[in-house]
């Protein structure tokens, strides 16, 4: 092994307490582009995202034993770890065109969208006064009171719903105008059980839910869509519930779609990032299909990596942003702006079924070039090209109509999208650094 | 499935129906411990009320489903084994544990 053609930054990463034969994604820069005559025999047998125009270079993943062989390699010049790049909330939004619904006048308002998560701080200044219904399914004799020891349930809850008023707006999420049911599946150490989160479901339909959100699962890997929390997701989807459910984070490898993502008929969504090279792909981590049936999940991608969002009180989940806010990265966080799109679909028209919205998400999504079909789906979801049409849009598809509820008229300002309020001192965007510094930064 | 098209089977245990579905790795774990209480969904054949019927009375009812025919129940290994030959019952699995999905801080750095 040479260290010295380890950029300090991989020479921390491989540090660090890992299993051995862990994949680590880097890239490996060549002296003289040798690529094109094959030169370095070893990085051929190694999965690569691709070679770069201007630079020597190649996108690999390899065990910590191939990269110190590559290091020996005289062809080899350096290696650096793909380290994740940012997409803030306060970016991410933007990507998938949801400021675009919201000068349209669509916030998602009057819409219930269902979390079944580790809780909700109902105190965040984001989130405040939005909980419509809250339910411990965990520890159902405690008083209902809502609270959120793990931190993951705000965050997810942020990136749906949040208005960001703690930032001044920065941080602000997809539907911010949307009501929240929050459902406590998730004990504090973010782990629960299938028969809870199905018991999760049916109340959420109870309290008026249209979408819900579910970025949560487990074994088996992959999965059928057969086992009873997927059955129970479908029957939901059929009752016109939106079930938006993360594809998990069990990726690169094929066929790692689990329970309930493998559901027939919810949106499983995988997470997109953004390349060294500037182009969107599939996170690594993003679970891929097909399902053990032969079926193609996810069925959309959505921005899942350097999420910034809602960070709940005392709890220490990610790589915190000021007091109020929290970044993490997964599936888990690609979900939520899924199903806030979905809310901002049914504000637009509550008449749209379920499969009527999921498919409007498949057809609006952006194909993403060079990524597999089955890491990707559809592609990368848009809020905005969703959207595009769905006031008028009668329902077609399948999926029972749903029962027509009394929807409130908002009144908006001009240009719909809700502003900071007044007195709003921002909280989180002081002081961010990029999320691999800050995690660096934590280890010394 | 819905109690809406439950074909008209009669509760008790017998021959001439198919066994229930069960996952072989909850019968193994079942063979190792016949004693242990699992944690279990059971899916009705039929009708939800013929399922509860038929539930053992060790078996303690955590939830019944009512978008799918189904109950969550913990029951001795055992009276799961014999539950599963019930012609009311179409499908037990074991209740499985599931987690939320964000990476970890530490594949911030490795991923």
């Amino acid at each position: 092994m040479n260290p010295a053609k380890f950029h300090k930054s991989l020479s921390v990463a491989m540090s660090l307490a890992r299993p051995a034969d862990e994949p680590l994604a880097v890239i490996v820069r060549l002296r003289a582009g040798p690529l094109a005559r094959g030169e370095v025999r070893a990085l051929a047998s190694l999965p690569s995202a691709g070679d770069f125009r201007l630079i020597p270079a190649r996108a690999i993943v390899a065990s910590a034993a191939q990269i110190a062989a590559l290091s020996d390699d005289p062809a080899v010049d350096m290696i650096w770890p793909d380290l994740p790049v940012h997409a803030w909330l306060d970016e991410a939004v933007p990507q998938v065109g949801a400021q675009r619904v919201w000068s349209s006048g669509f916030t998602g308002r009057g819409v219930r969208v269902a979390i079944l998560d580790t809780g909700i701080d109902p105190d965040h200044p984001d989130l405040a006064g939005r909980l419509a219904a809250y339910r411990d399914f965990v520890e159902p004799s405690a008083t209902d009171t809502p609270r959120d020891p793990n931190g993951h349930g705000t965050h997810v809850a942020g990136i749906a719903a949040g208005d960001g008023t703690a930032s001044g707006g920065r941080y602000r999420g997809v539907a911010p105008g949307a009501e929240l049911v929050v459902g406590r599946v998730l004990d504090a150490a973010g782990a629960g059980r299938t028969s809870t989160v199905m018991a999760a479901i049916e109340w959420a339909l109870e309290e008026g839910a249209r979408v819900v959100n579910i970025s949560l699962g487990g074994p088996p890997y992959p999965a059928d869509g057969t086992d009873a929390l997927s059955l129970l997701i479908d029957a939901a989807v059929e009752e016109g519930l939106v079930v938006c459910v993360a594809a998990g984070n069990m990726g690169p490898a094929g066929q790692t779609i689990g329970a309930p993502a493998a559901a027939k008929r919810a949106i499983t969504v995988g997470a997109s990032d953004v390349a060294a090279d500037g182009r969107e792909r599939a996170a690594l981590f993003s679970s891929r299909g097909p399902t053990s049936d032969g079926r193609a999940k996810p069925d959309v991608l959505f921005p899942g990596v350097g999420i910034v969002s809602a960070r709940a009180a005392d709890t220490e989940l990610g790589n915190a942003v000021g007091a109020r806010y929290t970044a993490l990265r997964g599936t888990s966080q690609a979900c939520p702006m899924a199903a806030g799109t979905v809310a901002l679909l049914l504000e637009a028209n509550a008449r749209l079924a379920p499969d009527d919205v999921k498919a409007r998400l498949l057809r609006g999504a952006d194909r993403l070039d060079g990524v597999a079909a089955e890491a990707q789906g559809a592609g990368r979801g848009s809020a905005y090209r969703a959207f595009a049409g769905a006031t008028d849009a009668a329902p077609a598809a399948g999926g029972r109509p749903p029962t027509p509820t009394p929807t409130p008229t908002p009144e908006r300002a001009p240009g719909g999208a809700p502003g900071p309020r007044a007195g709003d001192a921002p909280d989180g965007a002081a002081g961010c650094l990029p999320l691999a510094a800050q995690a660096l930064r934590r280890r010394g | 499935m819905s109690s809406n098209d439950a074909p008209d089977v009669p509760a008790t245990p017998g021959a001439g129906h198919e066994p229930a579905h069960m996952d072989p790795a909850l019968a193994e774990r079942i063979a190792r411990a016949p004693d242990a209480r699992i944690a279990v969904i059971v899916t009705a054949r039929g009708a939800l009320e013929d399922l509860v019927a038929a539930l053992p009375a060790e078996a303690s009812l955590a939830h019944a489903y009512r978008l799918i025919a189904s109950v969550a129940i913990e029951a001795p290994g055992t009276a799961i084994a014999l539950l599963a030959d019930h012609p009311a019952v179409a499908a037990i699995e074991a209740v499985e544990d599931v987690q939320a999905w964000p990476v970890s801080a530490q594949r911030e750095v490795d991923a």
